[in-house]
């Protein structure tokens, strides 16, 4: 009955009064202000698990981080790495690993770790893919391993050095176990490292096309058999080394089976399953190839959107090696890779995702010919986190009850995947008060707001209770999304214009205290 | 009224019955208070300003990067504030009407309230997407357009625009009878002269070995000499960046670090000049087709040969091009052969002849063949490809035509009678 009196009160003074009035009546108090914050829709703001991924050749000089390209838009030059949250590099097990016990990350002079060193030099966090098959890339898995004995398969005699590793082989995982686990040692990280392919085998990779025994050796069914626990101990593994940084897995029909294409294997989703429970991210190399990127992909992804994140690359080498504008779409002209831009931002958007890549040589079209698509992606892809309002005292008795009434917005597609494992749900929204030079003096963490419940078109609010316990004075207030496993340092960056302070923090409001 | 609210705010927090009923009663007056307050902050509907930082800018070529125009408006004030203003701006040259192709169009944030232009920007949209040369003065629009719902549903604007005359930066072209090669990275003892380009005779072109250390280019002019230099530059080289250059009496030296084989333009009418190291040396265009046994095959495209109506479709004829100094995937052919043609990449008579890779008009928008005419003087589309509809699409070579210039980095074609 008294809910109902006041929802009638609440209901009529909506219609015509202001807001401080209405704050009034349904309890705020008086001096409370609403403040509405201003949105910012074009920034490319490096978050984490989001946006743009640069991607380097293994044998680049650090200097390619800094590569320039015109846009036409624009009128100038822009670095595209200011558009990148992250710097990939796809690499083989042999040139981060050439000698047993030696790493590449370990030798300054490597070319590797100057490539490493010059991502983090310009802020921005690595990620890699360790490739072991050597069908057509050449020697991937270090020639130590074999030495030690371990089995391989060797596709083409012609190449004697083009070995491809029996992932079964207890010499293989020995070393593979060890490699990896100071790989973990080394970039479980995750202020230096923005995510890890955690599958590695098959082609180049991809989770396809796996070699485990010489073509016709194993039966379908002892393929079965070897391939889930081929992909248990992998995923295991990785999970293992890396229990703070997120991990992927590339979904397609035939994960982890010795083929690179056919209809739906009847395990697929049930082996992605169990990657996906260890905390596995979603992947996929093959967005705008609409031969293999059919309606089981597609599916697949939407099952997961705003569950697990999903990370994109484009297939279609637009660059010279492929043929694009034979793709069944018909979508793509010959000498027209904007069309492939197109065709891959589109289903990046059906499949939500949260990052999009920047592959080598591809990168051109993207700036030179598609920029409009970069800045869409900035703007309406992955997660773009901010609190359009929120209500906060202005005044009060320093030891007294306040309540904060803050609603959060997310302005893209994908969502911020606070629930991985590796993350913990580590990210929270946070009120903290500044004093004139913006230090910090004091954190509020409203542990039960949840940024991976917050997605597109569907704001949240929360009303946060907090006793100021600060002594008296003037104060700023400020918010931000914290870290919680960084002692509450401002982890996201916020979508909007308003004044940021060095350490992350957005000016809200003064506060005065009694 | 004021009073009684906070006063009503206050006890529903302590959950009072009693004066519950009285926030009831105050409703009634709180409805009718809160009407009069309405009507006191019925607000004036404010307009847009809209103001450049200044009518008439002169381009800075020596700071391109810096602002030089700046547009600035104020806040729209619609009579409600209950729902979300939008600015876009646009800016394009005068007289397109803010076409689409021309326009460069910009979503505002919230609370921006101004938008800046450099010097870079604007030199190069005029040359680029506005057709304007180097040399000629040109007037820009500027275009902010508010929207908004108003409380009755239907949509509002305000637009307001703002011309500003633009001046380029210096009288661009360069003078010159001669341009040279000197200093300590030009082996031996003398300068070398460079030599025009076939497709420009206003631009200088040299594919040089050079050994590490200054680079100069002096040319000369009514028997005076005189040296390129880099605006924006200390001489540090922009390797295989086109940079604005002028003339003056005092030598300007280049850094050349490392030795090895070196591509120097010099264009006098745009003022620019491109110095590419080995690390990014210009490479010939390379295709891919398959051939007749289903092979892909690659080729290094250094010369072409015209196949279709004007050799009857039989032995395709070799055109000999020439290779521009500037950039070895520009290609001169000058032995007069006109009609209805492809150029393909392959010159046997076999049948690889109907199946190379080919160059000639674009595809219709809808992916299909066609064919088209060139215009002398004209730079028109050129489009390859080994898909069986660029195959079929063809050119026609005017009657006279002595001079064909095919530019397979830029994908242009021109005929002309020179």
């Amino acid at each position: 009955m008294i809910r109902s009196l006041l929802m009638t009160l609440v209901c009529f003074l909506s219609f015509s009064c202001t807001k401080d009035e209405i704050l009034n009546a349904i309890g705020q108090e008086s001096d409370t202000t609403l403040v509405k914050l201003s949105y910012n829709r074009t920034t490319p703001f490096r978050n984490p698990l989001n946006g743009w991924v640069m991607y380097a050749a293994r044998n680049a000089a650090d200097t390619y981080w800094d590569t320039e390209l015109y846009v036409p838009d624009l009128g100038k030059k822009v670095k595209a790495i200011d558009y990148a949250s992250a710097c990939y590099i796809r690499t083989s097990w042999a040139s981060l690993n050439p000698g047993n016990g030696v790493y590449a990350w370990n030798d300054p002079n490597s070319q590797l770790a100057k490539l490493i060193r010059g991502a983090e030099k310009r802020g921005v966090p690595i990620a890699f893919r360790i490739v072991v098959d050597g069908r057509d890339q050449g020697l991937n898995t270090p020639q130590f391993v074999f030495d030690a004995g371990a089995q391989y398969y060797l596709e083409n005699p012609s190449y004697p050095t083009w070995k491809t590793p029996i992932p079964q082989d207890p010499v293989f995982r020995q070393y593979y176990t060890k490699f990896i686990e100071a790989f973990g040692k080394e970039f479980n990280d995750p202020a230096r490292t923005a995510f890890i392919d955690g599958y590695g085998l098959g082609k180049w990779g991809e989770a396809h096309n796996v070699i485990y025994a010489a073509p016709g050796t194993l039966t379908a069914a002892e393929t079965e058999i070897v391939k889930e626990e081929v992909l248990d101990w992998v995923t295991d593994l990785y999970a293992r080394c890396f229990k703070k940084v997120p991990l992927a897995i590339n979904y397609h029909r035939v994960v982890g089976h010795p083929t690179s294409w056919g209809s739906l294997n009847p395990n697929t989703e049930r082996l992605l399953l169990k990657a996906i429970n260890k905390g596995y991210c979603l992947r996929q190399d093959a967005f705008g190839m609409t031969d293999y990127y059919q309606s089981w992909e597609k599916q697949f992804a939407k099952t997961w959107n705003n569950k697990r994140p999903v990370l994109m690359e484009g297939g279609w080498i637009t660059t010279g090696t492929h043929r694009y504008w034979i793709d069944p779409s018909g979508k793509y002209r010959e000498g027209h890779p904007e069309d492939v831009r197109l065709g891959e931002f589109d289903a990046s958007a059906e499949a939500k995702v949260n990052m999009m890549d920047f592959r080598v040589g591809e990168i051109n079209s993207w700036f030179e010919k598609s920029f409009t698509l970069v800045q869409r992606f900035v703007s309406e892809g992955g997660y773009r986190l901010y609190p359009d309002q929120i209500s906060l005292t202005r005044k009060i008795k320093s030891g007294t009850e306040t309540t904060i009434i803050h609603r959060w917005k997310n302005m893209g597609w994908g969502y911020c995947p606070n629930n991985l494992p590796q993350w913990n749900y580590k990210y929270k929204a946070a009120f903290a008060l500044l004093d004139v030079r913006n230090n910090v003096k004091k954190v509020f963490v409203d542990t039960n707001s949840e940024p991976s419940n917050w997605l597109k078109d569907n704001p949240v609010s929360y009303n946060f209770k907090t006793v100021i316990d600060v002594p008296a004075g003037k104060y700023s207030w400020a918010v931000a999304i914290v870290d919680t496993s960084e002692e509450n340092q401002p982890g996201i960056k916020l979508a909007v214009n308003n004044e940021v302070t060095r350490s992350g923090w957005v000016k809200v409001a003064d506060l005065q205290v009694q | 009224m004021l009073k009684l609210l906070e006063l009503t705010g206050t006890r529903f927090r302590k959950v009072d019955l009693a004066l519950k009923l009285v926030a009831l009663f105050a409703i009634g007056l709180c409805v009718s208070s809160c009407e009069q307050l309405a009507d006191e902050i019925e607000k004036m509907h404010d307009p847009i300003t809209l103001k450049a930082s200044s009518i008439e800018i002169d381009l800075d070529d020596e700071d391109i990067k810096k602002d030089i125009v700046t547009f600035s408006w104020t806040k729209t004030n619609p009579s409600s504030n209950t729902h979300p203003v939008s600015y876009t701006t646009l800016l394009n040259l005068a007289g397109n009407n803010f076409g689409t192709s021309t326009t460069i169009t910009n979503q505002e944030d919230e609370g921006i309230l101004s938008r800046a232009f450099t010097s870079e920007q604007l030199q190069n949209w005029a040359r680029e997407k506005w057709g304007v040369p180097g040399n000629r003065s040109f007037t820009i629009q500027f275009m902010i357009i508010a929207q908004w719902e108003e409380d009755s549903g239907s949509d509002a604007q305000e637009v307001r625009t703002v011309t500003v005359d633009v001046k380029p930066a210096i009288p661009l072209a360069i003078e010159a009878d001669k341009v040279f090669l000197d200093g300590t990275a030009v082996p031996g003892a003398s300068s070398l002269e460079m030599t025009k380009t076939p497709e420009n005779e206003n631009q200088y072109a040299a594919l040089l070995n050079l050994e590490a250390g200054e680079l100069q280019i002096p040319i000369e002019l009514n028997g005076a000499k005189h040296y390129i230099y880099a605006t924006n530059s200390d001489g540090t080289l922009q390797d295989g960046e086109e940079v604005r250059v002028k003339k003056r009496s005092t030598a300007f030296s280049w850094a050349i670090e490392t030795a090895g084989v070196y591509r120097i333009v010099v264009n006098l009418q745009t003022a620019t000049a491109v110095i590419y190291s080995p690390a990014k040396a210009l490479s010939p265009k390379s295709v891919v087709w398959n051939n007749s046994s289903g092979v892909a095959t690659t080729t290094e495209v250094t010369d072409l040969w015209m196949h279709g109506a004007i050799n009857g479709f039989g032995t395709p004829i070799k055109m000999d091009c020439a290779v521009s100094l500037a950039d070895p995937q520009i290609l001169i052919y000058r032995g007069g052969r006109t009609g209805k043609t492809k150029f393909i990449v392959y010159g046997g008579s076999d049948n690889n002849k109907n199946l190379a890779y080919a160059f000639s008009c674009p595809l219709t928008a809808t992916g299909t063949q066609q064919e088209m005419t060139l215009t002398w003087g004209t730079q028109a589309d050129l489009s390859g490809g080994s898909s069986t509809a660029q195959r079929n699409s063809y050119y026609t070579i005017p009657t006279g035509t002595n001079f064909l210039m095919i530019d397979l980095r830029n994908m242009k074609i021109l005929a002309d009678k020179r």
